[in-house]
């Protein structure tokens, strides 16, 4: 399962949980990034880079996690 | 006590002391406006110099009374000046120059606008394919989500494109 998102900002954060913790991957513009691990439902810091246009892939691996919000910084 | 009682008392130390206590009062006698007497007002300020009043908690209306006396008269609250950093921009303003995407709803009461036109945004289980391209400021779904009032939720592990389930040869 994937999310994809095209965005215009330097950061992204997603608000997000799961029932059991799990990594997702993370590329933007096709460049991989670091990954994440969902646990508790709060604020996860996914990508802070440069100005500009940008297409975000999110890989989710398992069943349960939850997503809320995207936002920007 | 009255003056003859301050003669009667006079020949002892502790009377001699009442009484002249009695002179200063009368010396410094405070008046009102209306030019009347007013002693009581010397005993209050002996018990304050003697610290006999108690600190009373300044009650509610005392205090609206202040802080209506720190708003200013276009009703901003006097306020000290916001902390700036060295290069001189205020320190609580983050950057918004270089954000142009609000923040995007995934869950089906908010996700209209936010979820590319050609998924179902609404509540419900569903496979999604990823579309030919994604707008600016809009997010796409792949796989099997669940969207629910306020989130999304992946509902399979991990399966991208499930192969066809084929029957066993018997």
């Amino acid at each position: 399962m994937k999310i994809l998102l095209r965005f215009n900002a330097p950061k992204v954060n997603l608000v997000a949980g799961s029932a059991s913790p799990q990594t997702v991957s993370l590329t933007v513009d096709g460049t991989p990034q670091p990954p994440v691990t969902i646990d508790g439902s709060r604020l996860y810091s996914l990508y802070s880079g440069s100005r500009g246009e940008h297409v975000l892939r999110v890989k989710v691996p398992k069943a349960g996690l939850s997503a809320y919000t995207f936002t920007f910084g | 006590m009255s003056w003859s009682a301050c003669t009667r008392l006079n020949s002892h130390s502790r009377g001699r002391r009442r009484c002249r206590d009695r002179d200063q009062a009368l010396r410094h006698q405070i008046s009102g406006r209306a030019g009347q007497s007013v002693p009581h007002l010397a005993r209050l300020r002996e018990s304050i110099l003697a610290g006999r009043i108690s600190d009373r908690p300044v009650r509610q209306d005392r205090r609206d009374a202040i802080s209506a006396k720190a708003t200013t008269a276009d009703g901003e609250h006097d306020r000290p000046p916001r902390r700036r950093t060295r290069t001189g921009a205020q320190a609580s303003d983050p950057d918004l120059a270089g954000i142009e995407t609000p923040e995007l709803y995934l869950g089906s009461e908010k996700n209209d606008g936010a979820i590319v036109a050609s998924q179902d945004s609404s509540a419900g289980e569903r496979s999604y394919a990823v579309p030919d391209s994604v707008p600016q400021n809009r997010f796409a779904l792949e796989g099997l989500w669940k969207l629910s009032g306020d989130h999304a939720t992946s509902s399979a592990d991990g399966v991208e494109n499930p192969a066809p389930l084929q029957r066993a040869q018997g």
